[in-house]
């Protein structure tokens, strides 16, 4: 080894940077959280205002707390740890630099266009294709910065932290690609190239791998490297790490099809992912145990350090969730769980307590490194773990609570056989006492989220004004393992301690692994004919219509209203027929929703009449008196763009739907034709006039088209087709 | 012959089944080779690489100490 020794200083500033936008983002994503969750009391409190609705703020809320809060949490921790780690400064400044404005440049564009209705639809990828490719552009950033430091580092070996940093790089640029492949009709409008069933086995092939590898994987990273740090040990076990890292990078991307379970995914795809998912157990509680044991020893310092309760809570919530998950994966209890509040719970469960208590573990550890002071207030940070530990608590029982009772009160039966609450409604109302409780704990959260800020502000204000820059001294990277140090074969597991040294051959095996896990679902999904048999009867929607499921997009009607009714008799009983993967072949997204806040539209079409409708829309009370649907009365004021109806037709088209060039041509006069007509009927009925080119008679033309083409069927076509579903090889 | 009739003629019940026993296999044999190995210096450097980091430290131009 070179006796030669290499002088360099790390890039801080960018940590405190992401670091200090961490916690405002925080503070703004769970805000919005908490008036969402005060609206679903107070339905009142969405003001009647369009960009105040529960539909366009809830992927608001999703959006800003994954990628504004967390995202700025991961690079603050990744840009410090990875230097440290590597002995060496990040590879360029000005790519560290576009990467921070980048990242706040995109986040500021989705708090603009998910309020103004501006959404794809699919949940954690809503945002509209310029958006998505600046995402793709400033990871490709982040990515060559990163891998550039790697690149010329000092330290040969890569800790395990850098894996799973590694992993996350990979994984979610290709998720993120995949799952944003859209066919453009707009300046900020698109429709996914995939449809129905597959696009929803993409979808959640991508949601589920979301919370994988930008909410786990970069947190175990930085779980690795500052749980170590935080309570000076070691990690427990190195051997553990790599079985860790391995089988979950491997099992995580099959897991996704659990999210689908009883739909109209074929039921290969749905068990696949409930067994992967299953499996899960295994890795997930390997690093849970090998974070706990680290601690061994320094249990002690866990009662004064308010640091390393944060990250024992932490990990022990990481434990929790990853309990849960293969849990809720098992068919039969995702039977009762999909559609409730059980999953919200879960996923509260994991993001209040892992993700952002590892976040906030961090931040205080980080504090005084990073701004070369002491931390302003310990006492604080230590109000700050209380008042968040409640808050999860109050929030999560609370939420587990509303889950389960609606769960129940969805397939219960009386003596007779009948539904007993066959009015949605009532299940809704059920659960608003426990709906106030999370106001309470999420409030309470968010209280402790802004003592944070707090304690950073005024630990910034103790700075120095001007920061020392610690010169390091390390020894330029040797050219290869000196030879004593790569003895051995398969059984001293010489094979990965190379892998460990070559950061190219690692993040190939990483590739390896989550390309093949995914093909081997992704292959079959798409090029099985039987996955999805078609439906004679079902046909593309008219112009009108087309538009109108726009409109439910932007509104984010999919928020709270599924269009899936699974093979379970309380769901055919409630709502009619099960839902066929053929009903959905131009569906460009799926719109199968994850959850019931209102009831299921799948077979809403006919149901009401179009007067109905508009009373609903204008005030959801008048029909429903206990409803706590936000009323939309814009839609009744706002004329349709007959401009995007034909765009919209056009792009259709370009996916494959069957739209003939007369059809194409005369869209916007289609639309025109049939909104007269339905605009007609209202008045008929005693409603008002002039809706005709109103968004509310597109939308009413979408609901009243919802599940009537198979109605259409002849009685032995329908029945030969129910049977040839029923088939092994159909399903 | 297209890929599509390949893949469409396949029994896909057992697609799981044969997932789940490759993946056992693969993790069992990196489990052995992880559990029977004889590493424990390169392992017991690995787990201290965070701990590594203030080595070599020294005050630079700038530093007020």
């Amino acid at each position: 080894m070179s006796d030669r020794v290499e002088r360099f200083v790390y890039d801080d500033q960018i940590v405190r940077m992401f670091l200090l936008v961490t916690i405002l983002w925080g503070l703004v994503g769970m805000a919005v959280g908490l008036v969402i969750a005060i609206q679903l009391v107070l339905p009142a409190v969405n003001f009647q205002t369009s960009w105040l609705t529960f539909g366009r703020l809830r992927p608001l809320h999703t959006n800003a707390v994954i990628f504004a809060f967390a995202g700025n949490a991961i690079f603050a921790g990744v840009y410090y740890s990875s230097q440290r780690l590597l002995k060496a400064r990040m590879w360029s400044d000005a790519l560290s630099r576009l990467h921070f404005w980048g990242w706040q440049a995109i986040i500021v564009a989705a708090a603009v266009t998910l309020p103004l209705g501006y959404s794809q639809s699919k949940e954690y990828a809503e945002l509209e294709w310029p958006i998505d490719i600046a995402i793709a552009v400033v990871w490709v950033i982040f990515a060559a910065n990163f891998f550039g430091t790697l690149a010329r580092r000092r330290e040969r070996h890569l800790y395990v932290a850098l894996w799973f940093y590694i992993a996350t790089l990979v994984a979610i640029a290709v998720l993120h690609i995949f799952n944003n492949l859209v066919v453009v009709a707009g300046p900020l409008k698109s429709y996914s190239i995939y449809a129905g069933v597959q696009d929803a086995f993409m979808q959640w092939w991508y949601g589920h791998n979301a919370v994988a590898f930008f909410l786990t994987t970069p947190f175990l990273g930085m779980m690795y490297y500052f749980l170590p740090k935080a309570a000076e040990r070691p990690v427990y076990s190195y051997r553990l790490s790599i079985l860790h890292f391995w089988s979950l990078v491997f099992i995580y991307i099959w897991a996704g099809p659990h999210h689908l379970h009883y739909t109209a995914l074929p039921a290969w795809a749905s068990t696949l992912g409930m067994l992967f998912s299953v499996m899960l157990w295994m890795p997930s509680w390997g690093g849970m145990i090998n974070g706990l044991l680290t601690l061994r020893g320094a249990w002690a310092k866990v009662t004064e350090d308010p640091v390393l309760k944060f990250f024992v809570v932490a990990v022990t919530f990481y434990g929790m969730s990853t309990f849960e998950g293969p849990l809720l994966s098992i068919k039969s209890v995702n039977a009762l769980s999909h559609y409730t509040d059980w999953t919200i719970a879960h996923v509260h469960a994991g993001a209040l307590g892992w993700v952002g208590f590892m976040v906030f573990g961090m931040v205080y550890w980080l504090l005084p490194r990073l701004f070369q002071t002491e931390l302003w207030s310990r006492k604080l940070a230590e109000l700050h773990f209380w008042i968040g530990t409640i808050g999860i608590l109050l929030y999560i029982v609370a939420i587990y609570a509303a889950g389960l009772t609606q769960g129940l009160m969805f397939r219960a039966f009386d003596e007779s056989g009948r539904l007993a609450y066959p009015d949605f409604i009532e299940t809704t109302v059920r659960l608003i006492p426990m709906y106030w409780v999370r106001v309470l704990g999420g409030g309470l959260y968010i209280t402790g989220v802004v003592l944070c800020a707090w304690n950073t502000v005024m630990t910034w204000r103790t700075a120095p004004a001007s920061y020392q820059e610690v010169v390091h001294e390390a020894p330029p990277l040797a050219p290869a393992y000196p030879a004593e140090a790569a003895p051995g074969g398969f059984r001293r597991a010489a094979w990965h301690r190379r892998w460990e040294g070559k950061p190219l051959t690692f993040s190939i095996w990483v590739v390896v692994a989550v390309a093949s896990a995914s093909l081997f679902e992704i292959v079959p999904m798409f090029l099985i004919r039987s996955n999805v048999p078609t439906i004679a009867s079902v046909k593309p929607y008219t112009p009108l219509e087309l538009h109108g499921r726009d409109i439910y997009v932007s509104e984010g009607c999919n928020n709270c209203h599924s269009q899936m009714i699974r093979p379970i008799r309380s769901e055919t009983v409630r709502y009619g027929e099960y839902s066929k993967p053929g009903e959905f072949v131009y569906d460009h997204p799926f719109l199968w929703g994850s959850r019931r806040i209102g009831p299921d539209l799948q077979r809403i079409g006919g149901k009401y009449p179009n007067l109905w409708h508009v009373r609903h829309m204008e005030d959801p009370r008048s029909t429903t008196p206990q409803s706590i649907m936000p009323p939309y009365p814009w839609l009744a004021k706002r004329p349709i763009d007959f401009t995007a109806v034909e765009r919209g037709v056009a792009a259709q088209v370009t996916l494959g739907v069957p739209y003939t060039p007369a059809e194409v041509q005369g869209a916007a006069d289609s639309a025109r034709e049939q909104g007269r007509q339905i605009a007609q009927s209202i008045v008929e009925q005693g409603g008002p006039r002039g809706l005709e080119e109103t968004r509310l008679v597109a939308l009413i033309a979408y609901l009243q088209r919802l599940g009537t083409d198979i109605k259409k069927m002849p009685a032995t076509a329908a029945g030969d087709e129910r049977r040839a579903e029923a088939s092994p090889a159909g399903r | 012959m297209s890929l599509t009739d390949v893949m469409s003629g396949l029994a896909l019940q057992v697609f799981p089944e044969v997932g789940f026993v490759l993946f056992g296999t693969a993790f069992l044999v990196v489990a052995v080779s992880l559990l029977l190995g004889r590493n424990r210096p390169h392992f017991e450097r690995g787990r201290r690489l965070p701990l590594e980091d203030e080595i070599g430290r020294q005050p630079g131009r700038g530093d007020r100490e």
